[in-house]
Parts: C-alpha cells; sequence; structure tokens
C-alpha cells in the first residue's frame, strides 16, 4: 500500500495521491500550462481470494483445504472510474505504452510449476482529480492489440505464456486448481477468429468480460473471487474437463457465465461477479 | 525434344490454383542466396525476419537441441528427423512429458512454401507463429518451454558456442539469447529444408529418362481427371496449400477425406475435428490441409492421425471414395461425410496401375535430402565450434 500520499478522513482518492512516476508529468503539465487538468494518482491493487481468504501459490485453501492454486494471471485494460455524479471517465495506465496490464498473481511456487516468479497484482492509474467510488475495466487485451505479432509486441504483450498459439490473440485469462491431485485450468481468449494470426479481421466470440467494482477506495484492492470464477466446475470430469475457450465445452460454458459472458456471442451481458471491492 | 508426358508434367508445375495468383512486384533482392532450382519459386519471408546464413546456422544448433524443452529430453529433431523427410514414423507424437499428441508430425519438407502451417488452421501462417504451439504449449505439453524459458535459455547462454552463434545471428542485439530470436532462428533453419531432387524433378528438368515406364503410367494416372489426385496434391509441391513470394493472396485450402463419420453425425474423433476446431463450422469437420506428397514414401504412417499405415492402404481409401468403420466407438462411414470433398469420389485402380502409381510417388522421394549434412544434427558431428561456413 503507498504510504507516501497524505491520508485524508475521506479514503477515496483525491489530489493527494500524486506519487513520484507522475511527478515528471505532472510537472511538465505545470510547466506548460497547457489545458491539462492535475491529474492524480491511485492504484488498483488485485487480491486472489476464495470466500473472503487470501489465496497463493504456496497454501491449500477452499472446503477442507483442498485446493492450491497453480496459476492465475489476466490482462487488464480499459478502465475507467465514476465520480459521485456518476460520469465515468477512463483511466490511463501509467507507463503502459500498450494500455494493457498483465496482473500475475502466481509466483511460481508451491503449486503453480508453471508459472513465473514475476509477480504483478496492481495497476498505476492516472485520472483528472476528482473523487471516484467505483471502477470498470476490462478483463481481456482490445482487440486491436490482440492480434498483433507477438514476437514484435511490447511488454506485457511480449510473454508467450500469454499467447495463445493454437487460437489467434492472446489468453485472456489463465487460472488453474489443484484438486485432490488433479490439475485443472482455464485458458480464456477470443475464439472463432478469421484471418492470419497478425492480421485477423474479426472474432465470433470476443469473449471479454467487463468487471465493476462498487464500494471502491484505494484502502480497499479489487478482489478476484475463485470461488465465484470456478462455480459450478466439476473438478474431476472425464476426460480432461479443462477450459481451453471453446464455446461448447461444458467447462468453458460454466466460466464464461461465471465471468458474466453470453456464451452464445461472447459478449458481456454484466459485470463478472468474479471482481468486486474487498475489505482490507 | 519434349513428349506428350513432359509436357503434362511441365503443366503440373504450374497449376496452383490459378484463381489465387496475383503478380506482384518482386522485392528487393534479399542478401540470402536461396539455392532453389530453376522450377521453384522463391518462398515467402515475414519481412521482420529475413534470412541470413548466420540466422540458418543458429536455428541448426537450436533445432537439434535438447535443452530446448522442459527436462531435456526432446529438441525438433526428436520428432522432426532428417532421415525419415523430418517426420517421426510415429501415428502420433509424443512430448517431452510423455503426454500424446492428438495429431501425426508434419514433414517440415518445403515448409518454406507452406501457405498456412499445422494440419488445419487458418490463423497459423508463418513458422513463426507455427512454432509456438510446440515450444510453449500446455495442452497438450509438446516441448514444455511455459514457465520454464529462463532457464532453458540461461542454459543456453551458459553454453561456450551460443554466444558466438548469437552474435553472428543477431549482430548489435545486447540480450539475443530471448525467445524472439529462437524462433527466428530456428523458423530461418526449417525454411531451408527444401527438397527439389527427387528423380521425378531430373525428369522435369530435362533428363527424360530420369523417370522410367511404370513410373511415367504412375505420373499420368496421378495427373488423372479418373482419380483426380492432382486435385489437392498437384504443383510444384505436390500440394494446392503452397504459396510462394509472388503470390499475394494465397490459397488457404482444406479437405475432408472422407476418413470418419461417426455415427453419421459428421464428427471426427475428440480434439480432431480439423478446421472446425478454429471455425466451429460444420462443414469444416474433418478438413485438413493436404500436406506435400514430395517424400511421401518416407513419411508413414499417413493422414493427420496417422490411421493409415502404408501407401497401398492410402490407395484402398481413395479408390473407395472414403473410409467406412463398422464397429467400435468410431464407427461410421466416412464415405457418406456431408463435408468430403467433392474429388473424393472413388475411382477404379487394377493392380497395374496401383503399382504404376506406387511407383511414380516413391520416384518423389529426395535422396539428398535425407542425406544432406547442411540439415545434419550439428551435435552429433562433435563440432567443437559453430561452422565457419
Amino acid at each position: 500500500m503507498r504510504r507516501g500520499a497524505i491520508s485524508t478522513a475521506d479514503d477515496r482518492f483525491g489530489p493527494q495521491a500524486v506519487t513520484a512516476k507522475s511527478t515528471a508529468g505532472w510537472l511538465a503539465c505545470a510547466m506548460l500550462m497547457s489545458a491539462c487538468n492535475a491529474d492524480i494518482n491511485a492504484e488498483l491493487v488485485f487480491e486472489a481470494r476464495y470466500d473472503g481468504e487470501r489465496v497463493g501459490c504456496d497454501q491449500p485453501f477452499g472446503p477442507a483445504r483442498s485446493m492450491h492454486l497453480t496459476d492465475l494471471r489476466f490482462y487488464v485494460a480499459e478502465i475507467s472510474a465514476r465520480n459521485d455524479a456518476g460520469v465515468w471517465t477512463r483511466a490511463v495506465p501509467v507507463d503502459s505504452p500498450t494500455g494493457v496490464i498483465l496482473i500475475d498473481l502466481e509466483d511460481g511456487t508451491g503449486a503453480c510449476v508453471n508459472g513465473s516468479t514475476a509477480t504483478n497484482d496492481r495497476v498505476l492509474i492516472a485520472i483528472p482529480d476528482g473523487h471516484y467510488d467505483a471502477i470498470r475495466f476490462t478483463l481481456g487485451v482490445p482487440f486491436d492489440r490482440n492480434h498483433a505479432d507477438p514476437l514484435t509486441a511490447e511488454h506485457p504483450l511480449d510473454t508467450p505464456a500469454m499467447h495463445w498459439h493454437w487460437q489467434s490473440g492472446y489468453k485472456f485469462i489463465r487460472a488453474g486448481v489443484e484438486v485432490n491431485h488433479r490439475r485443472w485450468h482455464v485458458h480464456l481468449g477470443s475464439t472463432g477468429c478469421r484471418g492470419p494470426a497478425t492480421a485477423v479481421s474479426a472474432c465470433q466470440y470476443p469473449n471479454r468480460a467487463l468487471a465493476q467494482i462498487e464500494n471502491w477506495s484505494r484502502q480497499r484492492p479489487v478482489v478476484v473471487a475463485l470461488d465465484a470464477l470456478l462455480e459450478g466446475i466439476v473438478f474431476d470430469a472425464e476426460p480432461s474437463g479443462h477450459c481451453l475457450g471453446e464455446t461448447d465445452n461444458p467447462a468453458c460454458r460454466i466460466v464464461l457465465q461465471n465471468l458474466g459472458i453470453a456464451a452464445h456471442s461472447g459478449l458481456p451481458t454484466g459485470a463478472a461477479a468474479v471482481f468486486g471491492s474487498g475489505n482490507r | 525434344m519434349i513428349s506428350v508426358r513432359h509436357g503434362i508434367a511441365l503443366l503440373l508445375i504450374g497449376v496452383v490454383a490459378p484463381a489465387a495468383i496475383a503478380f506482384v512486384a518482386r522485392p528487393a533482392v534479399p542478401v540470402y542466396a536461396w539455392s532453389l532450382p530453376a522450377s521453384f519459386p522463391t518462398p515467402k519471408v515475414p519481412g521482420n525476419n529475413p534470412m541470413t546464413r548466420q540466422k540458418v546456422e543458429l536455428g541448426r544448433w537450436l533445432f537439434h537441441d535438447t535443452r530446448l524443452s522442459v527436462n531435456g529430453s526432446t529438441a525438433c529433431v526428436t520428432c522432426h528427423v532428417q532421415a525419415l523427410a523430418f517426420t517421426d514414423g510415429k501415428a502420433t507424437a509424443t512430448g517431452a512429458t510423455n503426454e500424446r499428441l492428438p495429431r501425426s508430425s508434419m514433414s517440415l519438407v518445403n515448409a518454406a512454401y507452406n501457405s498456412t502451417f499445422d494440419w488445419a488452421s487458418t490463423n497459423v501462417t508463418t513458422l513463426e507463429i507455427q512454432m509456438l504451439r510446440p515450444l510453449f504449449a500446455q495442452d497438450p505439453v509438446e516441448m514444455g518451454l511455459d514457465g520454464a524459458e529462463e532457464q532453458v535459455f540461461e542454459l543456453l547462454r551458459g553454453d561456450s558456442r551460443y554466444p558466438t552463434l548469437f552474435a553472428a545471428a543477431f549482430p548489435g542485439d545486447n540480450d539475443p539469447v530471448r525467445w524472439q530470436n529462437v524462433v527466428q532462428a530456428i523458423a530461418s533453419f526449417v525454411r531451408t529444408i527444401v527438397s527439389a531432387d527427387s528423380r521425378y524433378d531430373e525428369y522435369i528438368n530435362g533428363s527424360a529418362n530420369a523417370l522410367n515406364e511404370p513410373e511415367l503410367r504412375g505420373l499420368e494416372l496421378f495427373l488423372s481427371e479418373r482419380l483426380e489426385c492432382f486435385h489437392c496434391h498437384g504443383g510444384f509441391n505436390f500440394t494446392d496449400a503452397s504459396t510462394h513470394d509472388n503470390v499475394a493472396n494465397p490459397p488457404k485450402q482444406f479437405h475432408n477425406t472422407g476418413l470418419y463419420n461417426i455415427g453419421g453425425s459428421g464428427a471426427y474423433p475428440d480434439g480432431n475435428n480439423g478446421l472446425h476446431e478454429i471455425t466451429g463450422q460444420d462443414r469444416d469437420r474433418g478438413r485438413f490441409r493436404a500436406p506435400t506428397l514430395r517424400n511421401i514414401a518416407l513419411t508413414h504412417p499417413y493422414m493427420h492421425d496417422g490411421s493409415i499405415a502404408t501407401l497401398d492402404s492410402v490407395l484402398d481409401h481413395y479408390a473407395a471414395g472414403g473410409r467406412s468403420i463398422a464397429e467400435g466407438k468410431l464407427a461410421g462411414d466416412g464415405r457418406q461425410h456431408r463435408a468430403k470433398s467433392e474429388f473424393v469420389t472413388g475411382f477404379e485402380l487394377s493392380s497395374a496401375e496401383r503399382e504404376d502409381l506406387l511407383a511414380f510417388l516413391h520416384a518423389l522421394t529426395d535422396k539428398s535430402l535425407v542425406s544432406s549434412p547442411q540439415w545434419s544434427d550439428p551435435f552429433a558431428a562433435g563440432a567443437s565450434h559453430a561452422s565457419d561456413d
């Protein structure tokens, strides 16, 4: 948690949340006397939980502590925040030329054997000064970035772990658990994409989820509720039960539903219950 | 003097989906000197990975290096063996961690000319994109680099040969041992695997006695409207799924050859419905790309799942117009598949004609391909330094 900012009684983010990273931009703004409002910064900090309890690679969780996390990485983009007047304003991720952030909540330890030691649990955003109490974002990579050449893509689109080789584009989320020694995972991204991998014209099922976090404040993490993500999944279904993005796969239909995406269209019908505001 | 047969064979060279060819201005002459016969066009090369000798040489080492797998057991060459025309002799391959793959390892011969890659994908149009799957995929695991690539690259950096090879291939790159460069180098090497030296090619290039009488009769059968082989397996590369440098819109041809029709539903075995897995369209069930027939005598067993063991059985399959499976969970009459190619209608073939056709198919074997040192294992050669050439 940021400690450098001056705290106020009002814990929604306000002008005190300027950080070192945005200082240069803020100074440039002031010096140029241009029409930029003094932007403020805030962090969205993500935390994986199951039934309200923190989840990491190294500790069992869930019913009878029978579950282990094996993977949890996903892309976040198109972030916006709602102010007191109910107006949504686009928030710009700081230091992210692609506008896409990879949230990586696994650290390669424990059951996360295919993971990476690197982690990233937060996004730093810049937004016009104001009081905001809700956040929205897209789970996934926007279409205009999703189908570029992964060999020449900028971070965080340069990691082959998130690229989806037999479909085009990226895995928007890859998550997995080990339950009673059986591993189950979901890889989800756009499917039914037409065209060569680096020049896709359209995808039949975009499969990008929408998250809306109510009662948000800087002090509150954005919770990734694994119980909501996995609700209804039967872990020992034959043959594999994994969801690899296929629309006609029963496990995928469950995951899509849990993410608020209509299976027949690949479009969100509402906010994904998987993402919500957590108590500290 | 050009005989009628010679003329027919010359015609065969030019048969590459004529409607799809648009001539574009040739790009600037690349630095790389391809050694191709006159009858072969130049392969398409992605603009961001121009060919160089140094990339090709680095690619040859990486192609043969088992350290490019999660447990050091598997290299590209494991499933793409030179002596077997760069396939592995198995019905379906097995990955580094012993997971069974759903489909047969494709021959890399003339992969530089492929319009699409893998058995059935409209999306995978370059070797570079294709290669990400065998290297990184999890479902199933092939070489298993997902999550392991940094450890693997540390191993490569620690090998005394690689710094020189990488520096030569990627000059000016301060940290060249990265997955992007590994992929580009291997792709460059694979692009050089060109087979153009069979006795059929000798015949095409003017050596009238290069094919004997049975083989010449087999060639005529191959080109006949009765058998229709050339419709899917025509052109200089004996597949319609080819492209080259002068083709603006490469054809993407996929064909259902009536191999399965489970319960009459049109389904192929789970996970092996061909193009349907990409498009979700019913009409794409069981549609796969036609591989090259060059060196076909070496690349048994046949079909996307290796379910036809010999060339003789392949001819049976096409003569019957498809395969009917009487019993078991795959039972169904593939000959009735509603998406079956209109060119797979069955035909009469006498036993003498069968022998001629098989003789011709064997004449597509390129003996220099399987023995040329340019694609051989540099580790086995005991080379302690990178080749200067």
